[in-house]
């Protein structure tokens, strides 16, 4: 019984295409069709009784008119026989009749003719009788000639003819058969001599001759009209005795092939239910699956998968309720909805829909506490089903699998990401790196990093500009490697590595849209957040004593940009941006066949709440310069101006008015030609406008994101982001910016920034 | 600390709840991060705080103009203020209240509140770099902020 | 679709304005007759006891009493009235409980009208 009910749930479970549950399907002895089942389950609980109907209604259709019908071709048969035989007996009378009137002529014997006269009137009064006859006789089943005559109007019309004639006719004879004795008389005198009973009978019977010669034919037509139409009636009788024989034939071959099939069928059945049986151990001893039956009161049945005490290291198994299955391994709050769950699945209020539809088990961390003391955890996936014995709710399948690995994979991946992002071989890479150093690498890591974020920012729909954002991104972080990498700073370099290739994986989407890009913007998170750790480390490191750098201050917030994280001596701050600087400006220059001196004054007073920021905007600059302003060699010797370019770098405290940094080179100054130009080749301006337009309309053009006059884009220039992250950095500090230029000869960046104890009061406001 | 998986499954979120209840997709915009300063923020903001299994904050800010589309497109003829401050309050709700398909149910949200930009910048914990993803819709845009420890 | 012929009294609690009057808007079925909405789940029981509604469309998370609990208490005041659960809480857990504590149906925001429609009328169908 428990195999039956085994298979219906797998089969029940193949038709439902719902969740993880075709596993199940592909054990063998579950895959019997819904079809098949149905033929089954008919021929199991109603063939019996349909071929019992079956035979009864072939019976009713094929054996009863069958035997109807052979009786009336009986009848018909007899009447057809009574009627041929009788249809000579006109001739007999008439022969008798001349054979009588022969007789008399000669004097001879006529007792003889005259008894065939007799003779004939009784067989023909017989025939009368037994056509005529209202009942029959013999009763019900035996054979009646007058039946088919009965039962057919146009018989019987003809019978009425015989009747008439035949009376005629009886009329006409029985003068002559009355006749008894000698009609001759015999004398001497005269011999022999008809005496007067023999003249009466030569009368009668030449009178009864012409009769019969009349009456008589008129009667042998009556008698072969009912003999034709018998004949008829028994063609047609036995064309349908053999038509219903050859259906009995075919109702007899089909009841007999399905009996047999009845016979096969069960016995395939029995086979199949011996192997399903056979299998159903089997599956349960050897499915990695976990299943089992919840009874009514919430046990587990006898009957459950070898593999239950596997995966809940318990035996025995059967008996248990589903909370002592569960309580040992799952957190209170688990089997709480576990319960809940179950209570639901048990209310018929609920539809099996619903139900599916809201299953809490299907990713349930378990953990059972292994011998030595430790704890293991794996994560089981529960799937329940309704099992119904005659639409009543009798039980719960439910199936267990271990989803560990699937679990544990993206987990591990997860955790192998966290893991890099906390190791601690950092300190050893960041203790070989000398500490200027290392603190020029943050500042400069962290101004690319913030115009790879500025460019994330800056608005793009178009597939082509956000293919532009990539690559722009990909240079940027691309020199964030190459200095990590030559640093020796591991950590940095793969991060920036991986983010390249999330980059580059995006580069070869054939289409990118902007939700693509927020694998980079959480890289770019975990990068800052690992270059601020990095920067904690450098300041602990490099200033063990004066490391008293408040907890809360991570460089970030509203007034508080840019500030390190220990308080570092002015001087060797100074120092190092001005390496910085310099390493920069010679980079950049040699890159470009350029040569440049670096001239600063005032970086030591820069206050550390702005050292970032002067820094961020002194490298944009500085890089700006270089590219857009400083000529090559040749053309400042035509200019008149020596090789080498000078870049002066400027900052002093102007108190209450706040702080001032200049930066100035003395290239080629700015062309309002090309900012025209570039203006109206990026759509920002129309012809008419860019010509109409002043210097002072024009040059804040400079500032917007993704202006650039350069065309081709480099590490280093035309993006058209760099004059727009100073930008945006001045805003953020509340200050002001200003450019200037002389054409040939100039171009300054001012910057303003507002004194430290104002900025505080408006934090504080 | 942002986790992409974490963060996707609010965008996505996002990009149901306009599908459903606006029949129109939104195009994401390029995500990027808020280094400094307060997060940009449109008219109306509604702000869900998060608690237990992760802390931090989901937003989702709209300007009024976008509001107005949206309350139509969903038949509410009255586009008072009221009503797009209830709506800035539900989307944001929605999205943080769908991420418990993938976070659980210790991922515990707080009733939407709502912050009008004319009240100022939004203050956020400072701690965290907060996540900004653009979402356009039609000639609007608003904005998902996601902040999560 | 065969529907109860009787008018069943539906209402709508939601702390969202926009969402209730939608719910009120989009609902089509015929044998649905609204009687009133509530923002929470106290204003829900003092608008239950005056107008005993038969069918109830629930928010989760609302201030003062939460939906949870608001089921619980309208199951046990009239076992026969049916709730259909509309909320943006996703997990499964938080379905499970919902429905172990009488709610009749669960719907995630955010909806259409016809998945409104569809879920009021599985709602009704068995009832």
């Amino acid at each position: 019984m428990i195999a039956s009910e085994w298979l219906y749930v797998m089969d029940d479970r193949n038709g439902n295409s719902n969740s993880g549950l075709h596993r199940v399907g592909q054990v063998p002895g579950a895959e019997i069709s819904a079809m098949k089942k149905l033929l089954n389950r008919l021929l199991a609980f109603r063939g019996p009784m349909l071929i019992g109907i079956a035979l009864t209604g072939f019976a009713f259709a094929v054996l009863l008119p069958g035997f109807q019908l052979a009786g009336r071709l009986d009848d018909t048969t007899a009447a057809l026989r009574l009627v041929s035989e009788q249809r000579r007996q006109a001739d007999v009378v008439a022969a008798a009749l001349g054979a009588l009137r022969d007789r008399l002529d000669s004097f001879g014997y006529v007792d003889e003719p005259l008894n065939e006269v007799r003779n004939s009137m009784a067989e023909l009064d017989s025939l009368e009788r037994t056509l005529n006859a209202a009942t029959d006789l013999g009763g019900r089943f035996a054979v009646s000639a007058s039946r088919p005559i009965r039962s057919s109007p146009e018989l019987a019309a003809d019978l009425v003819t015989f009747q008439a004639t035949w009376q005629r006719l009886r009329l006409g004879l029985v003068p002559v058969v009355a006749f008894q004795g000698v009609p001759y008389a015999d004398s001497e005198a005269s011999g022999v001599q008809l005496n007067e009973g023999g003249r009466l009978l030569v009368q009668e019977s030449r009178k009864a001759i012409v009769v019969a010669r009349r009456d008589g034919a008129q009667m042998s037509a009556a008698l072969g009209q009912i003999a034709a139409a018998l004949e008829a009636q028994s063609t047609q009788l036995s064309a349908f005795l053999r038509l219903l024989m050859l259906v009995a034939f075919g109702g007899t071959l089909a009841v007999g092939a399905s009996l047999t099939y009845y016979a096969l069928a069960r016995r395939r059945q029995a086979l199949l239910l011996a192997e399903a049986r056979l299998q159903t151990e089997g599956i349960l001893q050897t499915v990695k699956e976990g299943l089992f039956l919840l009874d009514s009161k919430g046990h587990i049945g006898a009957a459950h998968s070898a593999s239950m005490r596997r995966l809940f290291k318990r035996d025995p198994v059967a008996g248990l309720s589903l909370q002592e299955l569960l309580a040992p391994i799952v957190p209170d709050r688990t089997l709480r909805t576990a319960l809940r769950f179950v209570e639901i699945l048990w209310s018929e209020r609920t539809k099996e829909n619903l139900v599916r539809s809201i299953n809490p088990l299907q990713e349930v961390e378990v953990s059972f506490e292994t011998g030595s003391g430790g704890q293991e955890t794996r994560w089981l996936e529960f799937d329940f089903h309704r099992v119904r014995n005659d639409g009543k709710l009798s039980n719960l399948l439910v199936s267990v699998n271990d989803v560990t690995p699937r679990v544990r994979l993206g987990r591990e991946l997860a955790e192998l990401r966290e893991k890099a992002q906390s190791q601690v071989d950092t300190l050893l890479g960041v203790l070989q790196v000398n500490p200027e150093q290392l603190r020029s690498f943050l500042a400069d890591a962290d101004t690319a990093m913030r115009m790879i974020n500025a460019m994330l920012r800056e608005p793009a729909k178009e597939e082509a500009s956000l293919r532009g954002k990539l690559e722009a991104i990909f240079r940027q972080m691309h020199g964030i490697k190459g200095e990590a990498s030559a640093l020796g700073l591991t950590t940095v370099q793969s991060r920036a590595h991986e983010f390249e290739d999330a980059l580059k994986a995006l580069r070869e989407q054939s289409s990118v849209s902007g939700g693509d890009f927020l694998t980079l913007a959480v890289r770019l998170d975990d990068l800052f957040s690992h270059l601020e750790s990095l920067g904690d480390l450098v300041e602990r490191f490099a200033q063990p004593v004066q490391a008293a750098a408040a907890p809360g201050d991570t460089g970030r917030g509203l007034f508080i940009v840019g500030a390190p994280r220990a308080v570092v001596d002015p001087g060797r701050a100074a120092s190092g941006l001005i390496d910085t600087l310099d390493q920069l400006l010679q980079r950049v220059a040699g890159d470009r066949g350029k040569s440049a001196r670096l001239v600063t004054n005032g970086l030591e007073v820069v206050p550390e709440p702005y050292r970032r920021a002067v820094k961020d905007i002194a490298v944009q600059a500085i890089r700006n310069s270089v590219v857009h302003g400083i000529e090559i060699p040749e053309l400042r010797r035509i200019g008149g101006k020596a090789a080498a370019g000078t870049l002066t770098v400027q900052f002093c405290d102007e108190g209450a008015a706040g702080y001032r940094l200049i930066i100035e080179d003395d290239g080629a100054g700015l062309s309002l030609r090309r900012i025209r130009e570039a203006a109206v080749e990026r759509g920002i301006l129309c012809a008419e406008d860019a010509a109409r337009l002043d210097s002072k309309q024009l040059l804040p053009l400079l500032f917007r994101a993704g202006f650039s006059t350069h065309a081709v884009a480099d590490e280093d220039a035309g993006r058209g982001v760099g004059m727009s992250l100073v930008a945006e950095i001045v805003k953020d500090l509340n200050g002001r910016l200003g450019i200037s230029s002389g054409e040939g000869r100039y171009t300054r960046l001012s910057v303003v920034l507002p004194s430290l104890q104002r900025v505080q009061s408006v934090a504080v406001a | 600390m942002l986790k992409e998986t974490e963060v996707r499954t609010f965008l996505d979120g996002a990009v149901h709840y306009f599908e459903v209840s606006a029949r129109q997709p939104v195009a994401v915009g390029v995500p990027y991060l808020v280094t400094t300063g307060a997060p940009p923020v449109n008219d109306f903001t509604g702000v869900i705080a998060v608690s237990g299994k992760r802390k931090g904050v989901i937003c989702f800010t709209a300007p009024r103009s976008m509001l107005m589309v949206l309350l139509m497109r969903m038949n509410e003829s009255d586009t008072s203020e009221e009503n797009m401050r209830d709506l800035v309050g539900e989307v944001a709700n929605t999205i943080s209240g769908n991420a418990r398909r993938d976070f659980g149910r210790d991922f515990c949200i707080s009733v939407p509140s709502i912050v009008a930009s004319s009240a100022g910048p939004l203050s956020l914990p400072t701690e965290m770099r907060p996540v900004v993803i653009p979402l356009n819709w039609r000639t609007h845009s608003a904005r998902l902020i996601v902040c999560l420890s | 679709m065969v529907m109860p012929p009787a008018t069943l009294k539906l209402m709508i609690v939601d702390d969202s304005n926009i969402i209730r009057r939608r719910i009120e808007r989009s609902q089509q079925i015929d044998s649905l007759d609204f009687i009133g909405s509530a923002a929470n789940g106290v204003e829900a029981l003092e608008l239950f006891e005056t107008t005993d509604p038969d069918v109830v469309t629930m928010d989760l998370t609302m201030p003062e009493m939460d939906g949870v609990e608001c089921v619980e208490r309208l199951v046990a005041r009239k076992p026969s009235i049916r709730i259909l659960v509309i909320s943006a809480l996703a997990d499964k857990a938080t379905a499970v409980e919902a429905i172990a504590r009488g709610a009749n149906g669960f719907l995630c925001k955010p909806f259409t009208d016809r998945q409104l429609n569809d879920a009021l009328a599985e709602l009704l169908q068995d009832g």
